[in-house]
């Protein structure tokens, strides 16, 4: 116990020691090696499933091999099981000893990044990242936006995150239609709710797949994903159309919940339109991604939305053996009579997902391991983190690192395996390297998607917000009846179960079931959020 | 169904005794084929699982994924899954640990059982009671995780074997079971040891152990099934993916691709293998035990009754 408090104490006086040393002092350049004698760092995280096949710990990666020798700091990693990484953190949380590093979705912890900064689980990083991190703190310069979406509502960073900084890394989810359907009706990628009406239409009274099962558009929820009350994520492309977004979502500032909008209206009209002439698979509500898979290779459905790898990708190469002629390719999300394209996938306005490696509140090397983990934010850092070791899994063309043939061309891995057996590019406390991300894509397909699905404004999209602590409870309550209500009144209005002549009633019953409440909540957690102190200096703690 | 049945029997009723006895055979003829139907029912409802993560693990792994409706027979043919199983280190060494942890912690058990039920089953215990009345309690009641955690910690045994091993060294239950067994055992039996000269142990193991070993067989299995069934208590005392036993890496396999969004699955001619590689490693990890099972049910039938009816 006592040797505890005296690590506890020594820890303290680091973080004083790098308090007082604050304001006015340049930030130090990186010298590397950062260490003179090794030195080993604890660090908790989960091991991603595509890395567990190859690997035992992050530590084998090359990725964390080259930044050992570069940096004399070596870490060893503790992974908890796949899958109970809930457990583990918590139990982490209350077990009093806590490893260097802890890198983890902040949103896990209970009480959120707040609590675990009062609770001294982590440190708050403002003045060490000043100091310590060049690289970190040049990046926080050139994106207000970044500091904002990473740092708590007082303005304290607390981790070092997973940053998406380039919008190519955020569209990676959008809709995707049959362009061998398309051309055998003789029509050309759907752009607005006319064409999409156009040629769905087609797709089923030409019988293009030459059978009667025919599905023109088609939904599923996938489980784990994020999901909106009533509308699966196949059906979010088109409330942009009608200027809204999904679920809550800002014009120029205010919040809006789009199920309460009047817009919504118009816009359940248009799917039940369809869902009446057929265009909308019946299933759209309740399917999982398994049905849908069926249903796909089937070669029954003509367009839907989602991910750039897992349906994109993962059907042009499955349907190879299976469906002669079979070509998927993104769609733009519809723009609306009045021209404006949104794109109405909240992540893609996202830099911080929520992931980031913090520092500990019992680490006795925080200056060590501030440098550490802003080497990773360096060129070098991140070329190590994203792609591994140079000659090894990647060599540099024209300045431009490229996989080597031993990650793209592995014959026992898919491509992601292959990458996490050295780097970790999707989820390490780095920038999200585009270049990975383009070679990741292997199909032609995939790589246009990205520039496809980046047309468009993200402006009605919310950052992650935060409801504030006092009202957390009382928010929660409320939007788990507002979200059973909306779920089951949207399908209704859509299968035609409810008539859309009640929608005012049906807005009159979720103004009684508080939704201008949960809206202001909302709004207040946006003003904070807007509000927050992009200054540099340590908020001062009571 | 029923009028056939009834047609069949009155045509074969000629006398008046027949008559009835053949009513009687026709009651009993119609609760067997009612029986037997529900029966096999049964049995076809319990065997298709079995079955259906077999064929799916023996499909094609496209082909699988496009099949839509019941699947009756195997979608083609293929075995790349079990290949990638294979593959996997982390399953060979599951196998491992799984077997260590299944033999040494089930002997670990037994002694400690026997041990403990014979002194239970002592009349010159003190306070027999209340020494039992506390292991009832933890039958129903537990400190719960966290504390099960800290203690486990502060032991030192996290990424340990023995943590998996230790804490449950004795199960309530099975000591209740076994105690109850050494109590049916008159004690005519150790008082004339006792005569020859025998101290405890030599009793325990000459005389109670062998006398009672359809119930030590029974709690021995009890023990082995739930050692060999066990992933929840090494999911939260390992970090070291070496110690992992089978169960903890099939669930591993199970759960880490349900929530694929961006993350796995992307375009490479693996990309159907996913689902397959589940349904094989379900395969892998079950068969041993189920083959075992058949050749245990004997004992677990005989040594629980012995338990139950003489308690």
């Amino acid at each position: 116990m006592r040797r505890v408090r005296l690590r506890f104490a020594c820890a303290l006086f680091a973080i004083g020691a790098v308090l007082h040393a604050r304001t006015g002092v340049p930030a130090e350049p990186l010298h590397l090696p950062i260490v003179g004698q090794p030195l080993t760092l604890t660090w908790y995280t989960g091991l991603p499933p595509a890395a567990a096949v190859s690997i035992r710990s992050l530590s084998e990666q090359s990725a964390y091999q080259v930044l050992a020798e570069r940096t004399g700091i070596r870490i060893a990693f503790t992974h908890p099981p796949i899958g109970a990484e809930v457990e583990r953190f918590n139990l982490l949380a209350v077990s009093g000893t806590y490893p260097d590093v802890i890198e983890e979705d902040w949103k896990l912890y209970p009480g959120g990044a707040e609590q675990a900064l009062q609770d001294r689980f982590i440190i708050p990083l403002n003045d060490l990242i000043r100091r310590y991190a060049p690289n970190f703190q040049a990046l926080l310069d050139a994106n207000p936006d970044m500091r904002r979406q990473i740092s708590s509502d007082d303005g304290t960073i607390y981790c070092f995150p997973l940053l998406r900084l380039d919008p190519q890394v955020r569209t990676i989810w959008g809709p995707q239609i049959r362009a061998d359907w398309l051309d055998k009706a003789g029509l050309a990628v759907p752009t607005t709710m006319a064409e999409w009406h156009e040629v769905l239409t087609a797709f089923k009274t030409r019988r293009v797949n030459g059978r009667d099962d025919l599905i023109p558009y088609s939904a599923f929820n996938d489980i784990g994903d994020r999901s909106v009350p009533g509308l699966p994520p196949a059906l979010w492309p088109f409330l942009g159309p009608f200027g809204l977004a999904p679920e809550f979502y800002q014009i120029n500032g205010k919040v809006h919940y789009s199920p309460f909008e009047p817009a919504y209206r118009a816009f359940l009209a248009t799917l039940h339109q369809w869902y009446a002439e057929g265009l909308l698979d019946a299933d759209f509500a309740l399917q999982n991604n398994k049905q849908f898979d069926a249903k796909m290779l089937n070669n029954n459905i003509g367009a839907y939305a989602s991910f750039n790898g897992s349906t994109l990708g993962r059907f042009s190469v499955m349907s190879r053996s299976l469906i002669p002629n079979f070509r998927l390719v993104a769609a733009p999300f519809p723009a609306g009579t009045d021209g404006s394209r949104h794109i109405t996938y909240p992540p893609a306005a996202q830099i911080f997902v929520g992931r980031g490696a913090a520092v500990s509140g019992q680490n006795a090397h925080v200056v060590e391991t501030i440098k550490y983990l802003d080497y990773g934010y360096s060129r070098e850092g991140g070329l190590a983190l994203s792609f591994g070791k140079e000659g090894l899994s990647y060599t540099l063309i024209d300045g431009k690192p490229r996989y080597t043939d031993a990650v793209v061309r592995n014959s026992n891995r898919s491509i992601v395996e292959a990458i996490y057996q050295h780097a970790r590019p999707q989820s390490g406390p780095l920038v999200q390297d585009a270049e990975y991300l383009t070679q990741f894509y292997v199909l032609p397909a995939q790589i246009d998607a990205l520039k496809i699905w980046s047309e468009g404004s993200t402006d009605l999209l919310l950052p992650s917000l935060q409801i504030d602590r006092a009202n957390a409870r009382k928010f929660a309550a409320l939007m788990s009846d507002i979200n059973t209500y909306v779920a089951e009144m949207t399908v209704k209005f859509i299968v035609g179960r409810a008539a859309l002549d009640d929608f005012d009633g049906y807005r009159s019953n979720l103004d009684r079931a508080g939704i201008t409440r949960a809206i202001e909540l909302m709004q207040n957690a946006l003003d904070r959020y807007n509000a927050k102190p992009v200054v540099t200096t340590q908020p001062t703690k009571n | 169904m029923t009028p056939t049945v009834h047609k069949a029997s009155t045509t074969r009723s000629e006398s008046p005794i027949g008559a009835v006895r053949m009513q009687v055979a026709w009651g009993a003829r119609l609760f067997d084929l009612f029986n037997v139907t529900l029966l096999s029912l049964l049995c076809v409802i319990t065997f298709y699982p079995f079955y259906y993560v077999l064929i799916c693990a023996l499909s094609d792994p496209q082909q699988l994924i496009a099949h839509r409706g019941l699947l009756l027979w195997p979608q083609g043919f293929s075995l790349d899954a079990f290949g990638r199983v294979f593959d996997n280190p982390i399953v060979r060494s599951g196998f491992l640990n799984t077997l260590i942890i299944v033999v040494g912690g089930t002997s670990l058990n037994l002694v400690l059982t026997c041990f403990g039920a014979y002194a239970l089953s002592r009349r010159r215990l003190p306070c027999e009671t209340a020494l039992m009345i506390f292991i009832v309690f933890t039958l129903f009641f537990s400190a719960g995780l966290v504390p099960n955690y800290l203690l486990v910690r502060n032991l030192g045994l996290l990424d340990s074997r023995w943590a998996i091993v230790l804490p449950f060294a004795v199960s309530a239950w099975n000591l209740i079971i076994l105690r109850a067994a050494f109590n049916a055992v008159p004690k005519d039996f150790e008082e004339a040891a006792r005569v020859d000269g025998a101290n405890d142990l030599a009793i325990l193991w000459h005389i109670y152990v062998p006398m009672c070993m359809p119930s030590i067989a029974v709690v021995g299995l009890f023990y082995a099934v739930a050692h060999w069934n066990g992933y929840f208590y090494s999911m939260i005392y390992f970090s070291d993916r070496s110690l992992f036993p089978i169960q903890l890496v099939l669930r591993e396999i199970l759960i880490s691709d349900n929530s694929d969004s961006m993350m796995v699955g992307e375009a490479s001619s693996r990309a159907a293998i996913g689902n397959s590689i589940k349904y094989a490693t379900v395969v892998v990890a079950t068969l041993p035990i189920l083959v075992l099972y058949p050749f245990l049910q004997r004992f677990f039938v005989k040594g629980m009754l012995l338990g139950g009816v003489k308690e």
